[in-house]
């Protein structure tokens, strides 16, 4: 989102007791796309992370190979085929620019998507989301033709639904290690306020362990962060001066921007929601746990994978052109994901003992 | 779709197989697409329906996109649509603000001009603003006509174009489709989504005209709220010329004459010389029976429909004169402040 212009609307709260009537998730529409989606919802799955919807993937391999949206995967994954049956997945690789994640699972003869160029794709064509039944999970339109992002669009990788320090930090990293706090942000009115300076860290504190582990820098700390929820507790021990002193914190949300608010009116969006190369923008309203699947348009040639519910106005789209080289990458063994496959949650109870060093 | 050379041979356990593409299914191809009936208020019913829908929106979409606008005024940003060869945008009064103001807009191709901001009626959320730059065809803008927001019934189905989040660069007017949700002399609601930045921009009708003004949103995403086109049509003179219809003025029209205190019946005792009742043929001792087309019984009255006037608005006078009815014409004053 870009936040240099302050942007004009009068949001003025209307009690609405109709039930939502917008046009794109009126079952009746849904009817004349079922032979549209037909093809691609036979190669729509469903994603639970620890037996709860998370996203829905793309099946790219006869053999159990599925694309999906990566930051929404945690804990113990499984995909339920159009059978009903669930079958454990692995993470086999992912990519950070795109948040796209390849999960294998054991399989056979599965059918598997095309993907369609869609540089070409004008304004308005009708665009609707696979789902795993018989209809399509949603329909919109081709808001904005396929782009390339700019500025913090295309470089925020930030996943703004996890839970928050409420901390700015040094840009600058201590070569002895660790986060510095450069100073908290200026509590905006209606805001709870910072967790960590509730908790009572002070501006120059140095973060060198959070739930037993050691921070090497601002990176590690908010990779770290990704893994937990706002309400979340962690332990975290920081360097003032020459004490080590420490804290446990109750993570708070974003601070959100005026436009943050206006775009959260009406329903959740995808805590990874910027940070893409390109994107292809729709109208249709999709939740975050039903992104990841294919998109087509009215031929049901598969434009790309939904990737994100952006904003009150936006749905995006990771077209083909952009898929393609990510995934011949991802399956050639050259994203693959080291070590651990599946992403564990810390524990944050019981601290794991201290790496030796 | 070729398959990349990337993939190296060995990768027989991850080879990817991917089906040529095939034709779509059932539906022969048409080189003409059905027509969609810009009145319809039901959803498509058929695949043939829905490419009707699609090619009168990307239509809309076309004939629109050049006349919409991103509008910058101060640290605030909105949106626009020109709707005169002169350059006369409509926008949202809360984008506009006070008349008399420069700003810039951005044409979709990111052409930075100039305008002047005019009118505004803050109780429907109006704007104006007339371009200063020199229009590109001979002087002339592309503009986009109005329709008829009366005429909206529920389900009419309408595209909207504007700048969500203020507009961006190498990112042209987002299209929105939905439909009407309700259609008042004050507001149309649709479910075309709209977020800041929208404000101010336009709600076509499948016929491409503008029927509605982005305004305001709501908790749901069917809360979209939209300034009637015709709420627009109604004031148009008073927004060109700069007025603030619509905001509260404090009363200050004037007759110039003093009425009798010992009752409360409009007669007139004395008449400021060279003043608007005086110039106007008004004498002492007339009593007023109409003011404004309106019958009148007491001096209350008159001074009622008067806080609700300006100076220089003409007003018809009916006095009873002696025996004789006599018919003058007022210009009204301005109070000495």
């Amino acid at each position: 989102m870009n936040a240099f212009r302050r942007v004009i609307a009068a949001a003025i709260i209307l009690a609405c007791t109709a039930a939502p009537t917008y046009a794109q998730s009126s079952s009746k529409l849904f009817a004349p796309f079922q032979a549209v989606v037909e093809k691609a919802n036979a190669s729509t799955v469903r994603i639970l992370c620890n037996d709860k919807d998370a996203a829905l993937g793309a099946i790219v391999a006869a053999d159990g190979l599925i694309l999906t949206k990566a930051s929404e995967l945690r804990g113990a994954i499984t995909v339920k085929l159009g059978d009903g049956s669930k079958i454990e997945a692995k993470i086999v690789a992912t990519n950070k620019p795109t948040d796209l994640a390849l999960l294998k699972i054991p399989a056979r003869g599965l059918k598997t998507v095309a993907f369609a160029d869609t540089k070409k794709e004008p304004i308005g064509n009708w665009l609707a989301a696979a789902g795993t039944g018989r209809h399509p999970i949603a329909v919109g339109i081709v808001s904005v033709m396929t782009r390339n992002l700019t500025g913090f669009d295309a470089t925020d990788t930030l996943n703004q639904n996890r839970g928050f320090l409420g901390i700015i930090l040094d840009p600058t990293d201590d070569p002895s290690g660790g986060a510095k706090i450069k100073e908290f942000p200026t509590e905006e009115r209606g805001s709870t306020g910072s967790a960590a300076k509730k908790a009572g860290l002070k501006a120059g504190d140095i973060i060198i362990e959070v739930n037993g582990k050691t921070i090497d820098g601002s990176q590690m700390l908010r990779e770290l962060l990704e893994n937990y929820k706002p309400g979340e507790k962690v332990h975290v021990t920081v360097r003032r001066k020459t004490e080590e002193k420490k804290y446990t914190i109750a993570l708070g949300r974003a601070t959100p921007s005026r436009s943050d608010i206006q775009n959260a009116m009406g329903g959740e969006l995808s805590g990874r929601r910027t940070g893409f190369p390109t994107v292809l923008q729709t109208d249709m309203i999709l939740d975050p746990q039903n992104c990841g699947g294919p998109v087509v348009d009215l031929d049901g040639k598969v434009l790309g994978i939904s990737i994100a519910r952006a904003g009150r106005v936006e749905t995006w789209i990771l077209p083909s052109e952009t898929i393609r080289p990510i995934l011949a990458d991802m399956i050639s063994g050259k994203s693959a994901v080291k070590a651990v496959p599946v992403k564990k949650k810390l524990n944050p109870v019981a601290p794991s003992p201290r790496p030796k060093k | 779709m070729k398959l990349r050379r990337l993939i190296p041979a060995s990768a027989i356990a991850l080879f990817l197989v991917v089906p040529t593409q095939r034709a779509p299914a059932a539906e022969p191809v048409k080189t003409t697409v059905a027509k969609w009936d810009s009145l319809r208020t039901t959803v498509p019913e058929s695949l043939q329906d829905l490419r009707a829908l699609e090619a009168a929106v990307k239509k809309v979409v076309e004939k629109a996109s050049p006349c919409t606008i991103g509008i910058i005024i101060g640290m605030g940003a909105g949106s626009g649509v020109i709707v005169s060869e002169d350059g006369l945008v409509l926008t949202a009064a809360h984008v506009s603000g006070d008349p008399g103001k420069d700003c810039t807009l951005i044409l979709p191709d990111g052409t930075r001009i100039r305008g002047k901001t005019l009118g505004t009626n803050d109780k429907v959320d109006s704007g104006m603003i007339q371009i200063t730059s020199k229009g590109p065809n001979n002087g002339k803008w592309p503009f986009i006509p109005l329709g008829k927001s009366g005429s909206l019934k529920k389900g009419q189905w309408l595209v909207a174009l504007g700048h969500p989040g203020g507009w961006k660069r190498d990112r042209p007017p987002v299209a929105r489709l939905g439909q009407v949700q309700s259609s008042s002399d004050t507001v149309v609601r649709s479910s075309c989504t709209l977020v800041g930045g929208d404000s101010g921009g336009p709600l076509f009708d499948l016929n491409g005209n503008v029927v509605g003004i982005h305004s305001r949103i709501g908790y749901t995403l069917a809360s979209n709220i939209h300034v009637p086109s015709d709420a627009f049509k109604d004031e148009w003179e008073r927004l060109a010329k700069g007025e603030q219809v619509g905001k509260a003025v404090k009363p200050n029209a004037v007759i110039g004459v003093t009425f009798e205190e010992a009752t409360e019946l409009p007669r007139v005792e004395s008449v400021t010389e060279e003043g608007p009742a005086d110039r106007g043929g008004i004498k002492a001792g007339d009593l007023i029976t109409e003011f404004d087309g309106k019958e009148v019984a007491t001096q209350d009255e008159i001074r009622s429909l008067l806080r609700r006037m300006r100076p220089g608005d003409e007003v018809e006078v009916v006095v009873q004169r002696g025996t004789k009815t006599v018919t003058k014409t007022i210009k009204l004053g301005k109070r000495d402040s």
